[in-house]
């Protein structure tokens, strides 16, 4: 079976994840449009800036909502249902035709494809983005598809930013080179979340957190708070690979 | 039994580690900012980080004087109201100011020709740092000595505070072309190329095998419009700078969100229309032609 995996291309680091899936034999695409998504059978959601990927998921309103079709304000609707919080001044933007700009259906089919069973693997930003409660930021968009609370840079400005060698059982002895860049934490989970990987005990963060996790699996969804893309090691992206073939 | 790891340690300002940040950063828009009111908009505009500085390159130009790192105290008002990385000048040259930065948390530092240089003959020494540098540069040997003085991230400099996106497409069109010259020469002439082009040769080598710089690269100096976003990232360029661009024209948010539209639908040419619809005024700028030689901050540096 020859696979295909997306990377979504927003904004981020989309060709580090695509050359890590091509080292692993796999045909890897930059996502930008929804229509790109039929090809690909699991997608990575990159390293990048949270707000960055919000604000180009859903734009301010450019045309007046009087303006916008009975039609349209229902899709405004069923936006704004799914942002973490509820927050009035985000909805879609759409152009003079009344047409919506196309990014405003990918994160809804996204979403929508990850409910339906497609594999989806977040790093770092990709793991605040599949959360379902966001700590200390209830503006922060989220496709709210793992049942897991999310630390946003829970160490820190850069100069905290660190790499450190992480035991992770599944991949057997030989440590994983773990690198966290403004990493978030995961801080509490679900009880159908399987935690893989803890932060070690001698890693220090801004705060105590009850739990500190940093690699969890629900169902059909994977997070990590730190960048195996960035190193030439691809055991977790292996790991990501057959949790499609499955 | 528990797997072998006899390395339970936490490394920071690692050169990979150092890399990362812009790494996370690319296909997005940095912005100038001079106060957190700014620095606050350019967030909400969708920023992948902001740049804090005294005065936009435009006014700097305008008002002359000696352009310095900005105040602590607004830097840290700046850290304290963004959740998104922040950025901040000094001087060439001028390595305290970068101890200051690094102090005051900052995530990356600038070592910037649009301030006035502090040292005509010498750059910092970036590998001392434990927070990554950007380093602006005209072509790859420019680019390829600042590498090799530590920096994690290259900006070409373009001309800022013009608002002409001429020098930016020069400077851009040159070191992409430069790499790609360097990956069909023969191995015979690196040698003499990095000697004639002032380059670290190991580096030559890695850029000639690679294909690409090892670090990130965005574009700067000059750009103002989406379309100008646009033009330089269908180059090659990994994301891009907008300094006076944005908080000198008559619409400053509107501006941001078209211009980190157009930085990521780069290709997309109906989308482009779109956004660059009704923006308001641009900055009004000069042209780099109209500027005498001293007055182009891109040559400072060497």
């Amino acid at each position: 079976m020859s696979l295909t995996v997306g990377v979504l291309a927003l904004q981020g680091d989309v060709s580090e994840h695509c050359r890590a899936l091509n080292a692993c034999g796999i045909k890897s695409i930059a996502i930008k449009y929804e229509k790109e998504l039929s090809l690909v059978d699991g997608l990575i959601i990159p390293g990048g800036e949270s707000t960055t990927i919000a604000k180009l998921s859903f734009g301010r309103i450019e045309a007046s909502t009087a303006n916008v079709t009975t039609k349209d304000q229902n899709l405004v609707q069923k936006i704004s249902n799914s942002l973490t919080g509820s927050n009035s001044k985000i909805s879609v933007v759409v152009d003079k035709n009344e047409k919506l700009i196309p990014e405003e259906n990918l994160i809804n089919k996204i979403k929508g494809l990850g409910l339906g069973g497609m594999p989806i693997y977040g790093t770092c930003m990709g793991s605040i983005f599949l959360a379902k409660h966001i700590e200390n930021n209830i503006n922060q968009f989220s496709m709210q598809l793992m049942d897991i609370k999310v630390s946003r840079n829970a160490f820190g400005p850069q100069k905290n930013s660190f790499e450190t060698n992480l035991n992770i059982d599944f991949l057997g002895r030989q440590p994983f080179k773990a690198i966290f860049i403004r990493a978030p934490l995961i801080i509490d989970v679900g009880e159908n979340v399987e935690i893989l990987a803890n932060l070690p005990n001698y890693v220090e963060t801004k705060q105590e957190f009850i739990t500190k996790a940093v690699m969890v699996r629900e169902k059909n969804f994977l997070a990590t708070a730190f960048h195996p893309e960035l190193t030439s090691d691809y055991r977790i992206h292996q790991y990501f690979i057959d949790m499609i073939k499955k | 039994m528990s797997p072998v790891n006899d390395n339970n340690k936490v490394d920071k300002g690692t050169h990979i580690v150092k890399k990362a940040l812009p790494q996370m950063l690319k296909g997005g828009v940095i912005m100038d900012v001079v106060n957190a009111e700014q620095a606050k908009i350019a967030e909400e505009a969708g920023a992948v980080a902001v740049m804090a500085l005294e005065r936009v390159p435009a006014d700097i130009r305008l008002n002359g004087g000696v352009a310095r790192m900005s105040d602590p105290e607004l830097i840290s008002q700046i850290i304290s109201t963004v959740s998104i990385p922040v950025m901040a000048k000094v001087r060439i040259g001028h390595f305290v100011e970068a101890q200051i930065l690094e102090a005051l948390g900052v995530d990356c530092i600038d070592e910037s020709e649009v301030l006035t240089p502090a040292d005509e003959e010498y750059h910092i020494d970036k590998n001392k740092f434990g927070i990554p540098f950007v380093c602006g540069a005209r072509n790859l040997g420019e680019a390829l000595r600042r590498i090799g003085e530590g920096a994690s991230m290259i900006r070409t400099k373009g001309e800022a505070g013009t608002g002409d996106v001429v020098e930016a497409v020069r400077h851009a069109r040159t070191i992409l072309g430069e790499i790609k010259k360097l990956t069909v020469m023969p191995h015979e002439e690196l040698m003499t190329y990095a000697k004639n082009i002032g380059a670290p040769y190991e580096l030559l080598l890695q850029i000639a095998q690679e294909g690409r710089l090892p670090v990130v690269n965005f574009a700067a100096g000059g750009i103002a419009t989406p379309a100008d976003a646009a033009l330089l990232m269908q180059l090659g360029v990994d994301g891009v700078f907008v300094g006076s661009g944005i908080f000198k024209s008559s619409n400053p948010v509107k501006r941001a969100e078209a211009i980190v539209k157009a930085t990521t639908y780069y290709t997309d040419a109906g989308l482009l229309a779109t956004v660059s619809r009704n923006l308001g005024e641009p900055m009004s700028g000069s042209s780099v032609q109209s500027l005498d030689v001293k007055e182009k901050l891109a040559t400072r540096g060497w």
